[in-house]
């Protein structure tokens, strides 16, 4: 007569089912003990490998994330910043995010915005010196400035800040490629955004955000403008967009903001960071 | 009992499953990282990944020692499947994703530049071995009705020849 009850490979019927099922508790007890003690074992040993292989992985993903996002902004057209019609697009596409603004900042923002968009596009010296503090009556200069001016064989004694400012210009850039410039951006990739939080993190992480794979802040000679502990009182304007540099075949985010200074009725640059696949390292 | 030209097979499965499973257990244990990633991708903490991918790996070992040195079949062969369906249903969350990440199975990360596929793959493989196990029950714990199936001279499981 058949068996009812097929009996496994490995073991045979107990005596007592008591004490059976109790063996065979304690051999897969042992066994799964046995298994996780060896594995604990190994996996605290291969420490060091699994922190390696993390940071391979993750750099592998880094990598490829940066080439997903790269071929997604080099597929935009672009368009020659240099150009009349270029600046007036790109003022187009401030003005919905500035419905808000006082008529003197809009006013004050439309003649600021304009003069920045021309330096950026063709940087020089004067024409920083004169966006930072034309008719600006309080601004600061880090200490560390006159001492990095003072120690370059370019520096004299005796000159003036506009003079040791296109100094320290020219100690910026010793490549025969020159002062590197925005040169041209991608029609319909303007963000704007306004705020009173004078942190960097907050020029490419609001509202204007367009994404980065590394920031490169710019060249900060030390001008700086007084900023209230306040952020309310404060008031700032974000802008990001997708442009190419002259140091770049890319097509990459550049995120600067504007700083408003009331007492004068003037924007001003604040700071501006460019994406490291843009090679752009300009003074703002 | 006259022996089947399937019966071999269904005493042989069980062992390549085992290999399979101290294989994919191995893997793991050289290279957590993409099945670790996988799971904090989908948003699970570092230490509850960590601790998830070890306590697989643990089953496998276990799973594959008990099937390997064919010792208690049965419970074996249900746990294994038990453990397969949970992979298959982590694989078909998988899927469902718009970017899945590769889940860091059985070594086979990097074969499909598409992790999609991959888990596809996956997914295939845990449904064919599931219906392997099934079928490998069968055959080697007939149920009565199976026996009875089988008629007179073939009345006999399997595991009695």
């Amino acid at each position: 007569m058949a068996s009812s009850f097929p009996s496994d490979i490995g073991f045979t019927r107990p005596t007592g089912a008591k004490s059976g099922w109790l063996r065979r508790c304690l051999y897969h007890g042992v066994l799964l003990s046995a298994c996780a003690v060896l594995t604990l074992a190994v996996r605290n040993v291969l420490k060091g490998r699994y922190i390696e292989e993390r940071h391979r992985i993750e750099l592998a993903g880094r990598a490829r994330r940066t080439g997903e996002l790269l071929a997604s902004w080099n597929s935009f057209p672009t368009v020659p910043l240099d150009t009349g019609s270029a600046v007036k697009d790109l003022l187009l596409a401030i003005e919905p995010a500035i419905q808000d603004f006082s008529t003197a900042e809009k006013d004050a923002l439309r003649r600021e915005m304009a003069r920045v968009l021309s330096y950026l596009a063709s940087p020089d010296p004067e024409m920083y010196w004169r966006l930072k503090t034309n008719q600006v009556t309080r601004y600061t200069k880090a200490p560390e400035v006159s001492t990095l001016l003072v120690g370059t064989n370019r520096v004299r004694e005796g000159l003036s800040e506009a003079e040791r400012i296109s100094a320290y210009w020219s100690a910026g850039w010793t490549n025969a490629a020159g002062i590197p410039r925005i040169s041209a951006f991608v029609p319909g990739s303007v963000r704007i955004a306004h705020g009173g939080d004078a942190s960097h993190g907050a020029v490419f992480n609001r509202r204007a955000s367009l994404g980065f794979t590394m920031a490169v802040r710019s060249m900060d000679p030390g001008i700086h403008y007084p900023v209230s502990t306040t952020p309310d009182t404060n008031s700032f304007l974000y802008v990001g967009l997708l442009a190419r540099t002259s140091t770049s075949t890319n097509t990459a985010p550049i995120h600067f903001s504007l700083q408003w200074i009331g007492e004068d009725r003037r924007w001003v640059p604040h700071a501006l960071f460019a994406d490291g696949l843009l090679d752009f390292r300009t003074v703002f | 009992m006259k022996a089947t030209p399937l019966q071999f097979p269904a005493h042989g499965f069980p062992v390549a499953l085992g290999l399979l499973f101290l294989f994919a257990a191995a893997q793991k244990l050289l290279h957590p990282g993409p099945a670790t990633m996988a799971l904090e991708s989908i948003d699970v903490p570092t230490g509850w990944a960590r601790a998830l991918v070890t306590m697989a790996i643990i089953t496998e070992i276990y799973l594959g020692t008990l099937l390997v040195l064919r010792r208690d079949l049965r419970y074996a062969l249900a746990a294994s499947s038990a453990l397969l369906l949970a992979f298959t249903g982590y694989l078909w969350f998988l899927t469902t994703l718009a970017n899945p990440p590769s889940c860091g199975c059985l070594g086979l990360t990097g074969i499909f530049s598409n992790s999609r596929a991959e888990a596809l793959l996956g997914l295939s493989r845990n449904v064919l071995l599931l219906w392997l196990i099934h079928w490998s029950q069968r055959r080697l714990f007939p149920s009565i009705a199976d026996v009875k199936a089988h008629g007179g001279t073939d009345s006999k499981p399997m595991m009695a020849a």
